[in-house]
């Protein structure tokens, strides 16, 4: 027994043999076997014998297995329902979130410059105008009052302006109230409403929908909030959202920088590039209160830069 | 014993008895269950019912799953019955085991008890032969007898090539063919 592939005999396997082992296999008729394989045939034809009454046995209780099976299946596809409802609900959820967070970043030109490319081309398309990828940083205003319009995340359209830029001493901390103001036209008559009047020493006054917050030092003088006054040219209207309001109080009085950013960058350095106008008559001085109706001189107009 | 027999096309009757349809269930359970209870009497004697029954828990529950024709369901249902097998063989130190048989407990009257008996003992004595194999053998020609898996199926349900599949196969049928008397006992 060396071999095992050999049989007692000493014979080793032959394709014949193979093939008649697969016919045995396959369960043909014992008689047509030679012996020793005849036995086996006949085995193979035992064990696969119809299936006699004892192997029966067992029938009943299958089938009460399966009952409680499938009374355990019924209930299932109403918790998958349930599941898949609750999924679906979170997942909707957390899109929008994205998508608003998105928007709002693409609004405000947060997004990184390819993103912010498609955002600003595929946007367009639906009239709504969000900052390109240009060279002004989102941080940074525009460098020539150009309107910026756009929505944030609500996806209003149109220029996020204050018009209650309160010119404070210099260090533009204001909160100017930044309602967005949609629709505002790029030029021409503001449609801002000027509501920062003449805010009284370190009382901020509430804009449109802000709250002017002076915090720098100083009296913080309430630059009075006649941006883009009717013929005033449009250097002042609808100043883009991005802080590019030209100053007219006391020259880098903080417009608002997003429409209601807290002295963020975008208002002094905003003016700082060209759009802080020189106290003109209507300058405040720091720590003054303002009076009068500042008004931005021609020279500071951004009327033709922002058209 | 190997095909279909059912009187509906065992597409739809797999597509019934997953749905709930107990005669389906029940005809699914008549054409495979004796080879799947002979299949395992030989690789587990003495827990043969009890596998059987976790076999057809485990068919019931994968039931809506189940995608192919009666060759792969048997391919299936062996397949998990081997693995019962194991998962047995692994706990059988620490079980107890449940003794109650099915066999005994609801069997209908056979018509005739004593040829019954007959077929019995005789099947018996040809499972013990197949017992009688090494067990790597045994395994592959009970698939191959008793359940009636082709070659790739075998192969696929024990986990080895088809070429080692048909080696086995045929060790063990010339073991049978140098053990089994003319008369159909087994040589001592």
């Amino acid at each position: 027994m060396g071999n095992r592939d050999t049989d007692r005999f000493g014979h080793s396997p032959s394709a014949l043999e193979l093939a008649m082992l697969e016919w045995l296999l396959d369960g043909d008729d014992p008689d047509m076997f030679p012996p020793p394989w005849d036995r086996v045939a006949e085995l193979v034809s035992t064990v696969r014998a119809p299936i006699t009454f004892g192997e029966l046995a067992g029938h009943e209780r299958a089938l009460a297995l399966y009952r409680s099976v499938a009374d355990w299946r019924r209930h299932e596809p109403t918790r998958g329902r349930t599941l898949t409802a609750k999924v679906g609900v979170a997942a909707g959820c957390v899109s929008v979130a994205l998508m608003s967070a998105a928007g709002a970043a693409a609004a405000v030109g947060g997004l990184p410059a390819p993103a912010q490319r498609a955002a600003h081309v595929a946007l367009a398309a639906f009239g709504v105008d969000v900052p390109g990828p240009g060279p002004a940083s989102p941080a940074q205003p525009p460098a020539d009052g150009q309107v910026v319009r756009g929505g944030g995340a609500t996806g209003t359209a149109g220029p996020r302006t204050s018009g209650h830029r309160g010119a404070s001493d210099g260090t533009p901390a204001a909160v100017s109230g930044g309602a967005a103001v949609s629709g505002a036209p790029v030029s021409g008559a503001p449609t801002t409403t000027p509501t920062s009047g003449a805010p009284g020493p370190g009382s901020p006054k509430p804009g449109a929908t802000g709250v002017r917050t002076p915090t720098g030092g100083g009296n913080p003088a309430g630059g009075v909030g006649s941006s883009g006054s009717p013929g005033n040219g449009n250097g002042h209207a609808a100043t883009g959202g991005l802080g590019n309001a030209a100053g007219n109080a006391n020259g880098d009085a903080g417009s608002n920088g997003n429409g209601n950013a807290q002295g963020s960058g975008n208002a002094g350095s905003g003016q700082g590039q060209g759009h802080a106008a020189p106290p003109s008559s209507g300058a405040v001085t720091p720590g003054a209160p303002a009076v009068g109706t500042p008004v931005s001189s021609p020279g500071h107009d951004n009327s033709a830069r922002a058209k | 014993m190997g095909t279909w027999t059912g009187a509906r096309a065992f597409e739809e009757t797999i597509l019934d008895a997953s749905e709930g349809d107990e005669q389906a269930f029940s005809a699914l359970w008549r054409w495979l269950n004796p080879s799947l209870i002979r299949y395992l009497r030989v690789v587990a004697p003495g827990e043969s019912e009890d596998l059987a029954s976790e076999v057809w828990l485990s068919v019931v529950q994968g039931l809506r799953r189940f995608r192919g024709d009666d060759g792969a369901f048997r391919a299936w249902a062996f397949t998990i019955a081997r693995h019962r097998v194991i998962d047995a063989a692994r706990r059988r130190s620490r079980r107890v085991v449940d003794n109650i048989s099915l066999v005994d407990s609801d069997a209908p009257p056979a018509p005739d008890a004593a040829l019954e008996a007959d077929a019995r003992w005789e099947l018996e004595a040809c499972l013990d032969v197949i017992r009688s194999l090494p067990p790597g053998q045994a395994d592959v020609v009970a698939l191959r007898v008793i359940g009636g898996l082709s070659v790739p199926d075998t192969a696929a349900v024990v986990g080895k090539s088809d070429g080692a599949v048909r080696v086995l196969a045929h060790r063990g049928l010339r073991q049978l063919a140098e053990q089994l008397e003319p008369d159909g006992s087994v040589r001592s």
